[in-house]
């Protein structure tokens, strides 16, 4: 009964996600993060191998 | 402390909470004070998570860390950016649709009252537990590197937090945080400079470096997978992920501060702008540690950084045996001076011979310090088996209070105080938001909205009273850092579990989840107590069994409930 009024489900009419302000769509902002990630861990595993 | 310096901690101190109040006057109602209207725009919802996770223990310890054992601490972040990828994309925009106060009353939302309770009682016990240390951790070591009394240092810290949020709520939290970040910032970085400009003559930072790192203090990564190392790449990834992803998605003290954003995009871009930047910042913290390393390379150290300890072991039965040892480090820093100046010119002559010879003698004299450091250590612990043997979180402040010039120390001070408002204050406010909406509103029904922010205010001080109470308490302890983070991971996976039920499993109801999180709990519990494994594996058992248990009892519950329906 409690999921009735359950917010974020599927039983609400969508609510519009507004757009981030670079790159178009939050999946392309999360994408970016998600390869910064990756280059900062590569920079780190350089880091300890030219200097151990 | 010289007196320019005390002018300046005293300065910044009231500036912090004047302005603070300044920047959150007005507050008439629960949407303002607890949530500062929902008006933060991303780069103040940004400052305050990242402030909120960066406790003055943080800023004193981090640099100890790196001294000691390197770059590898780092690894712990690497979950982070994931976590806050997943909380944008899915946890973001439910609280925010729901126009919740608390992450906990989005759950009786979607499940029942039994499960908020549950949630919030979690939380409560966690949260308030790791309050006082919070406020006593910092203070500790804050009163014997001053010499000032710990009971009233605790005092001190918790009137000023009580002072900020009371009078200004979350709008005056949000505020203060971010110019607190930026002056604890600003002075790490000022600190950095001067490490680097207190090196010998002819030895630059890259000098610095490349002895830190052949003494294998620039261990960044390790791609071994082992369960019971606490810091590699994998538990960094995954169970990083799954600490970083409870902490931030269902902790008050970090849900309160991006609740409080103008809208989802904000909220959303504040966590990301910490993914991305929280990982740089903690290397940097981490190697300016790792400089300070070096620097001693060159300069004397102490034997034990921790004054008190060193002091008591003088003045003790075993004063004998502690000088004898100073003795011995005082002369093995000498040749280790000797050591590091050698492989400096080494690396300039270009001669690969030479250099594999001063790198070998390197080590060698490191090596030879750090058996007086153990011989040390095996004196404290002889004089007394209960006494702390680890003084990492003394080795900055030391650093800086022999080293740096005056009117910079009194800076560093006042940033580590601002350090510990911080997150004390992000702390307090979230315990006051659970206590008034997830427990007096419940149970009383609210009242007016000046009622209600009276509650609120009055409930802050009575967390800040528990906090330095417990404080007291806490001194008893024994190791309160670890002591906290275990505590935090034993609740953190089941938190987690039921908050991605309600995200992620749409048919699944409230008693399902209630009694899964029961059996959760036990089943972290048995890790800890029965198993070796690292405590950052705790979140993933916990989040795992909430959701595998639940899944199960709700089809069990589902056809139960059709088989006793009249046909």
């Amino acid at each position: 009964v409690n999921e009735a009024k359950a917010p974020g489900t599927s039983r609400e009419p969508p609510v519009p996600d507004p757009p981030p302000p670079i790159l178009g769509r939050w999946a392309n902002l999360y994408a970016l993060v998600i390869v910064v990630l990756l280059a900062i861990i590569a920079l780190l595993s350089w880091l300890t191998r030219r200097f151990s | 402390v010289s007196t320019p310096d005390w002018i300046v901690l005293c300065g910044t101190l009231a500036a912090f909470v004047a302005y603070g109040n300044w920047r959150g006057r007005g507050n008439r109602d629960l949407t303002g004070y607890l949530l500062a209207g929902r008006s933060l725009r991303w780069p103040m919802v940004a400052l305050s998570v990242m402030a909120t996770q960066a406790s003055a223990i943080t800023f004193l310890s981090t640099p100890g860390q790196g001294y000691a054992d390197g770059l590898r601490f780092v690894q712990f972040y690497f979950g982070l950016p994931l976590a806050m990828v997943v909380l944008c994309a899915i946890a973001i925009p439910a609280y925010h649709r729901a126009r919740v106060f608390t992450a906990y009353e989005y759950l009786e939302r979607r499940f029942d009252a039994k499960t908020r309770t549950l949630a919030s009682a979690l939380f409560l016990l966690q949260r308030g537990l790791a309050a006082g240390v919070t406020i006593y951790a910092p203070a500790l070591v804050l009163s014997v590197l001053l010499g000032w009394d710990v009971r009233w240092t605790c005092v001190l810290l918790g009137a000023l937090v009580a002072i900020a949020i009371t009078s200004g709520g979350s709008r005056a939290v949000g505020h203060a945080h971010v110019l607190q970040f930026a002056i604890i910032m600003g002075t790490m970085v000022v600190a950095f400079v001067m490490i680097v400009r207190a090196l010998p003559p002819g030895v630059g930072w890259l000098d610095a470096t490349a002895i830190a790192g052949r003494l294998g203090r620039l261990n960044a990564v390790n791609t071994a997978f082992d369960p019971n190392d606490r810091y590699n790449l994998w538990s960094g990834l995954i169970g990083g992920f799954f600490l970083q992803f409870s902490y931030f998605g269902t902790d008050q003290s970090q849900v309160g501060r991006y609740l409080g954003g103008q809208s989802i995009a904000h909220s959303r871009l504040g966590l990301l702008f910490n993914g991305l930047f929280k990982l740089p910042m903690q290397f940097f913290i981490l190697f300016v540690g790792v400089m300070v390393f070096a620097f001693y390379q060159f300069a004397p150290s102490p034997l034990f950084f921790d004054p008190v300890e060193s002091h008591r072991m003088a003045a003790g039965p075993q004063g004998d045996r502690w000088r004898d040892l100073e003795q011995r480090h005082a002369r093995a820093t000498e040749v280790r001076r000797g050591t590091a100046t050698a492989f400096v010119e080494a690396r300039r002559s270009g001669d690969a011979a030479e250099l594999a010879a001063a790198e070998r003698s390197l080590a060698e004299g490191q090596r030879e310090v750090e058996k007086v450091r153990v011989a040390a250590l095996a004196a404290i612990h002889d004089t007394d088996p209960a006494a702390q043997t680890s003084d990492t979180n003394y080795v900055f402040l030391a650093f800086v209070l022999h080293h740096l010039p005056t009117g910079l120390i009194g800076l560093v001070l006042a940033a580590m105080f601002a350090a510990s408002m911080n997150s004390s204050s992000a702390e307090m406010h979230a315990l006051t938001s659970t206590t008034v909406v997830d427990v007096y509103k419940r149970l009383h029904g609210g009242g007016t909205a000046w009622h209600e922010v009276v509650v609120s205010r009055f409930a802050t001080v009575l967390w800040c009273a528990f906090a330095v109470g417990f404080a007291e308490f806490a001194a008893r302890l024994g190791s309160l850092i670890e002591a906290v983070n275990i505590l935090g991971s034993l609740f953190y996976g089941t938190m987690l579990g039921m908050f991605l039920t309600a995200f992620l499993l749409k048919r699944v109801r409230g008693t399902a989840v209630f009694w899964a999180a029961i059996v959760a709990e036990a089943a972290v519990i048995a890790c800890f107590k029965l198993t070796k494994i690292s405590f950052l594996w705790y979140n993933v058992v916990g989040c795992v069994v909430v959701m595998g248990v639940a899944m199960v009892l709700s089809a069990v519950f589902e056809r139960r409930r059709i088989a006793i329906a009249p046909a």
